[in-house]
């Protein structure tokens, strides 16, 4: 069972609901959907490929990006 | 006295396993309904009937207030989860070991206790070596000393020698960090590490433990009896009720307990517990195990027949009785009036009481 | 039969004693009550409403009395509890009508867990739910009650309850409570409004009561879809501006504005933001009130 709920609208916002915490997150969508991604084990590679071609930056860049990402998601318990 | 509460009636009804026979078209619900939130165990009464798929046969609008006190109770345990997950974090990044008690430890352990079970703050046991460790460990987190004022403060440090009660900045959660399991300005003095000695280590977690189920017993016998915390009375009682039922099976059971209580130097509360256990809720203690605890807890006959009818008058005191004539006039009369809730602190301490014997004989309705 | 057809010494027998039963929407309501304000106060403002009979479960049971004690004779105050439990601290007894609005308020948020119970004035015309959440200072409760007076139909002022089964919203009219100079400007707004007493100098500043109109009771069962969540912004002098609120932050908002979100876990917010995904979402700012009606019945057209 996922442990978290995503709402998009179509905007560039998305609202993350973490249902065993029971708080509520304002992300952008993009950042949403890594997250969604990384809940799902999906391999690294996968995702800085996303985060570089998206963001338009170095596959190093991109890695960064994301290791900083899962640090702020894990402080806010929206990874494990 | 005790058995015309219909709170009681209906929990002594779960534990006899009667709870299938009574009449679920004309039980006085509203009635049941009022005593139980009075008593904090609305969810547990509903938690029971959930249980037992029962629900379905209490009439429609009793059953929403049924319903959503049991959204209370599991949201309660929720957070209580999450809780204990934070100051897990915090704590074990210390290295400070700590011990859940009393409510959280009955969601942790998913006993018996945790039935429909409400509770607010966060109790935890550490070390007293690590108190200072655990305090600095939690504030770090966000969990922040209350501003109490300096007197208050003093008291909590010098005298209850613990930590104020710390609240989460965002959360608004309380945890209370104890290192001791009574007070230790109490006569009786328990060593905490005996029972961290046999407490059960949680699954995958290292350093979090729960007490053992023959001492949790005891540490909420201690907390009702010793304490006088008597607010939550009725519910501490079911609790109990739960907790002996679960964890005691068999005369080597009552053995081990009786052998613990005195181990641990808190035969009286245990007594007193087992005692009103049995009278108020029918827990199934054998005579033989309440006399054993008598003796070794060195009552007089005396002291015993007095606690009895001093309870007993607390229980009537204020109780208007409930008559059960269903809804009509008896609605008003039926009602409990604070009976465990307002109970005065004096008539439950053996020690206090011989000086307030006047006022206890003279004891009104008020 | 309803609470003014009671006869006039049986009002005041169940007040004391067994207490006054009645209606409103989904709830049945018992008060006692030993505070003769507290009596004028249901006399006046829920006069119009069903009466239970001796049979009917009662789902709250609450008790506003005078708090005994020397007190009493130098500073009188009140108490409100519910089967015992007191969640307020004793006020000062003028404010013994505004304190059982409250506390009833409190009773219902804090049970009524059938329902995502949301901090806002819920009002309906032409089967379309407008839910008005109550930011302080945004104008809710005077909005609600103009509008009230103008056409639109109170489910509430304080709360709306989603619930959870059917998504639609279900009445609990009650008076509509407005403090200060909003007072008098539905006064001037909607001269025909029936209003109580002031009472001075609450914890919210001045307040009075203002009668729920006769059609909020007509239809005390009929929920409503909702349709519009407006979050209004009361500003001086400002001009009058309808705008679009994406839809994330109106569910972030709204979040905050629900009572019992948490207990609810993720059912609350599954109910949430089924709610948003099929209503309008607006920041409506807004300097008086006929400009503010013609902005929001602009909504419906």
């Amino acid at each position: 069972m996922s442990k978290i709920k995503i709402c998009n609208w179509g905007g560039d916002e998305s609202v993350v609901y973490n249902i065993e915490f029971g708080d509520m997150h304002l992300l952008s969508s993009f950042n949403a959907e890594l997250l969604a991604l990384m809940q799902k084990q999906t391999v690294q590679s996968l995702l800085i490929e996303k985060v570089s071609v998206t963001h338009g930056i170095e596959r190093q860049e991109a890695e960064s990006y994301l290791n900083s990402l899962r640090i702020e998601y894990k402080k806010i318990n929206l990874l494990d | 006295m005790l058995d015309d509460h219909l709170v009681v009636r209906f929990l002594r009804h779960y534990g006899q396993g009667t709870l299938t026979s009574i009449d679920f078209s004309s039980y006085p619900w509203e009635i049941l309904i009022r005593q139980a939130r009075r008593t904090n165990l609305l969810s547990r009464c509903a938690f029971f009937l959930c249980e037992l798929e029962l629900l379905d046969k209490v009439p429609k609008q009793p059953r929403i207030h049924f319903i959503n006190s049991i959204k209370l109770s599991d949201a309660n345990a929720r957070s209580a989860k999450v809780e204990v997950k934070q100051i897990y974090k915090a704590l074990s990044k210390a290295k400070v070991d700590f011990v859940l008690l009393k409510g959280a430890a009955y969601v942790w352990a998913g006993n018996n206790a945790s039935k429909g079970r409400l509770f607010t703050d966060t109790d935890i046991l550490v070390a007293k070596e690590n108190l200072v460790i655990a305090e600095t460990a939690l504030a770090n987190s966000g969990w922040l000393t209350s501003s109490l004022d300096v007197y208050t403060q003093k008291f909590y440090r010098e005298w209850m020698h613990e930590i104020p009660p710390m609240t989460h900045l965002k959360r608004q959660t309380t945890i209370d960090v104890h290192h001791t399991i009574i007070p230790p300005t109490s006569r009786l003095k328990p060593k905490p590490i005996k029972f961290w000695q046999q407490a059960d280590a949680a699954e995958d977690m290292p350093g979090l433990y729960v007490l053992s189920p023959i001492d949790m017993i005891i540490h909420s016998a201690t907390h009702l009896f010793h304490e006088g915390e008597f607010e939550q009375g009725l519910r501490d009682i079911s609790d109990l009720d739960l907790l002996i039922r679960e964890a005691i099976a068999s005369q080597n059971g009552w053995d081990k307990l009786l052998h613990r209580a005195v181990e641990l130097d808190l035969v009286k509360p245990v007594y007193y517990a087992l005692n009103f256990t049995k009278k108020i809720l029918d827990a199934p203690i054998p005579e033989d195990v309440i006399n054993r605890a008598i003796f070794q807890a060195k009552m007089s006959k005396f002291d015993v027949k007095l606690m009895d009818v001093l309870y007993g008058r607390a229980l009537a005191t204020n109780h208007v009785t409930n008559k059960m004539k269903g809804q009509g006039v008896a609605r008003w009369f039926l009602y409990i009036r604070s009976h465990w809730l307002k109970m005065p602190v004096h008539l439950l301490f053996p020690h206090l009481f011989r000086k307030s014997w006047l006022n206890l004989t003279g004891q009104k309705d008020h | 039969m309803l609470v003014s057809e009671l006869p006039f010494e049986k009002i005041n027998a169940d007040f004391s004693d067994s207490g006054l039963c009645f209606k409103t929407g989904i709830f049945n309501i018992a008060v006692t009550s030993n505070i003769p304000a507290v009596t004028r106060h249901i006399r006046h403002f829920y006069s119009h409403y069903d009466c239970n009979n001796e049979t009917d479960f009662i789902d709250l049971h609450v008790e506003v009395k005078a708090v005994g004690g020397y007190r009493r004779f130098y500073r009188p105050q009140v108490s409100f509890s519910f089967d015992g439990y007191e969640p307020f601290i004793p006020l000062p007894i003028n404010q013994a009508p505004a304190m059982f609005e409250w506390g009833l308020n409190w009773c219902i948020a804090n049970t009524a867990h059938h329902y995502l119970i949301i901090h806002s004035a819920i009002i309906e015309k032409d089967g379309y739910g407008l839910i008005l959440p109550g930011t302080p200072g945004s104008g809710k409760s005077t909005l609600c009650a103009a509008l009230v007076n103008k056409g639109w139909r109170l489910l509430s002022d304080e709360m709306a309850l989603l619930s959870l089964a059917d998504g639609l919203i279900y009445p609990a009219p009650r008076p509509v409570s407005l403090k200060n100079k909003s007072i008098q400007i539905i006064k001037d707004f909607a001269p025909d409004a029936v209003f109580g007493e002031v009472m001075i100098d609450t914890l919210k500043g001045d307040i009075a009561h203002m009668l729920a109109p006769q059609s909020a009771l007509a239809e005390q069962t009929t929920a409503v879809k909702p349709a519009f969540l407006v979050f209004p912004h009361y500003k001086d002098n400002a001009e009058k501006k309808l705008i679009g609120l994406p839809k994330s932050r109106a569910l972030m908002t709204l979040a905050e504005h629900a009572f019992n979100f948490n207990i609810l876990g993720k059912q609350g917010f599954d109910s949430m933001s089924n709610m948003i995904e099929n209503v309008e979402c607006y920041d409506f700012t807004y300097a008086d009130l006929v400009t503010a009606l013609e902005g929001i019945d602009s909504l419906i057209k």
